[in-house]
């Protein structure tokens, strides 16, 4: 009778006993991607490391594209990102109605000129 | 089929069964005759995709062939990989390796005494056991970024690292569970009805489980203390391991083994701690493997092992996943016949089936 009594007053003084949604995401937390396009050089590293291949960039136009409903947030682009221009975000993504691939649009860097070999160096 | 028996679909979509296996149960009255598992409700094809995915994205399905023991699959597969490629990983790496793997081997226990307090109708107890689970998915949240498929092994390493501030609030909350733990414990232990519903029922002795080649709690209830961790793998040679056996070979033995394993893992979580060296977390590794091994590592369900064969090329040439209930099935075919149809759910519960593993 005791220990029923003290769990039903610490049940009754205590908190909820686990953390109530909508809740704050821990620091670090996997949520989902981001990118600042204007870091972007459109390398493609992103879109080849990518598991899941949710990631499609259009070196020629400039375009980023992401899938969302594809992206599994293991953060290898994020991890892999030269330019750091992909970032992770704590918080979950709001539920959709319609599915749509996010397009991200920027300038790609102007293609270096080409060096001409030096005569009589390798093939 | 005589007149006095009939047949009785168990599954796939059943109320005390988590994931989809079909029992094929003839009864005669309340007993059962025979009873035939099948499987084959959620293949996938995951193996298939090794031979499409590079070695490094292949980290991320196989992480997704089970969604409780995600890690450890991560882990058997990396260092099945390292060992082909000659990679020695750094000794911090292999700490934090150990220490994600028994958070996973908690959280996947707790789970399996919930639904298995729930087999036998205890709801609250059920209620109590997701409660404690919820810190245990908590300590993974906040270390390694997600609550159960929680990526953080590479091939040479892991990604994420615990530091000192995380440390002390992980070690914090694992007294937190500890105490929760021990309440809990001693339900499960001493209830009079739920050992009405365990003791004595799915027996097998320990030349049976060793013949049919269970593995797990399945046979270290049954007294085999056979278990991958005595190999050392990642830091286990230096934590002083000792696989937790009982004797009787029934429900209550399996149930007594997971539940000790639980205060197992908080022990060697500690120790773990305590013993992690400073250093990097991961080392470099370029190149392809190339020729075949066999890497083998302790799930909470029992040894998962994995054929690995490359080629020298990006991609792999064969995967192979053999996982701890495949090997756990075959206990069913023996329990089962013989005992009341009203002990099936906690029979079939009491093997901890991850159907979804074992198809792939």
């Amino acid at each position: 009778m005791f220990r029923m009594g003290k769990r039903l007053f610490e049940n009754i003084i205590s908190g909820p006993a686990t953390r109530l949604k909508p809740r704050e995401p821990f620091a670090g937390e996997r949520g989902h991607i981001e990118i600042d396009i204007s870091k972007c050089i459109f390398c493609m590293r992103c879109a080849r490391e990518c598991p899941c291949g949710c990631l499609t960039v259009n070196r020629a136009e400039g375009t980023w594209d992401i899938d969302q409903f594809e992206c599994i947030t293991c953060g290898v682009c994020a991890s892999v990102c030269a330019k750091h221009a992909i970032s992770m975000k704590g918080s979950y993504r709001k539920p959709a109605e319609h599915k749509k691939i996010n397009i991200y649009k920027g300038t790609p860097p102007a293609k270096p000129n080409k060096v001409e070999a030096p005569a009589g160096g390798k093939a | 089929m005589s007149d006095n028996k009939s047949f009785i679909p168990f599954g796939p979509q059943h109320p005390v069964l988590p994931e989809p296996i079909q029992l094929r149960l003839v009864v005669e009255d309340e007993k059962i005759v025979e009873a035939l598992p099948t499987v084959g409700y959620v293949h996938r094809g995951l193996e298939k995709l090794a031979e499409v995915k590079n070695i490094n994205q292949m980290i991320y399905v196989v992480e997704r062939i089970c969604g409780i023991c995600s890690c450890m699959q991560a882990m058997t597969y990396c260092q099945g990989i390292e060992e082909l490629m000659d990679v020695e990983v750094p000794e911090r790496a292999k700490y934090l390796r150990t220490i994600w793997a028994e958070l996973h081997r908690m959280h996947s226990h707790l789970l399996w005494m919930g639904l298995m307090a729930d087999a036998f109708g205890y709801e609250s107890l059920f209620m109590q056991t997701w409660r404690i689970r919820e810190k245990v998915m908590d300590i993974l949240d906040k270390t390694a970024g997600n609550r159960v498929i929680i990526s953080v092994n590479i091939i040479g390493g892991v990604r994420r690292d615990i530091d000192d501030e995380m440390k002390k609030w992980v070690l914090d909350t694992l007294n937190d569970i500890e105490r929760d733990l021990k309440e809990v414990y001693n339900v499960m232990k001493d209830d009079y009805t739920i050992k009405k519903r365990t003791v004595g029922v799915g027996v097998i002795s320990r030349d049976e489980a060793f013949e049919m080649g269970l593995v797990g709690p399945m046979l270290k209830g049954s007294g085999y203390p056979y278990d991958m961790r005595t190999t050392g793998y990642a830091a286990y040679g230096n934590l002083g391991f000792q696989p937790i056996t009982e004797k009787d070979g029934d429900c209550y033995a399996r149930m007594l083994v997971r539940m000790r394993e639980l205060f197992q893992s908080i022990d060697l979580i500690r120790k773990a701690f305590a013993l992690m060296p400073e250093g990097e977390l991961a080392v470099p590794v370029k190149g392809n493997p190339d020729g075949e091994v066999i890497s083998r590592v302790e799930q909470a369900r029992g040894t998962v092992m994995y054929y690995i064969k490359a080629n020298g090329g990006k991609q792999l040439e064969r995967l192979r996943v053999r996982t701890p209930t495949f090997a756990n099935i075959a206990a069913l075919m023996k329990i089962l016949p013989g005992s009341q149809l009203a002990d099936v759910p906690v029979l079939v519960l009491t093997i901890d089936p991850c159907i979804s593993c074992t198809e792939r």
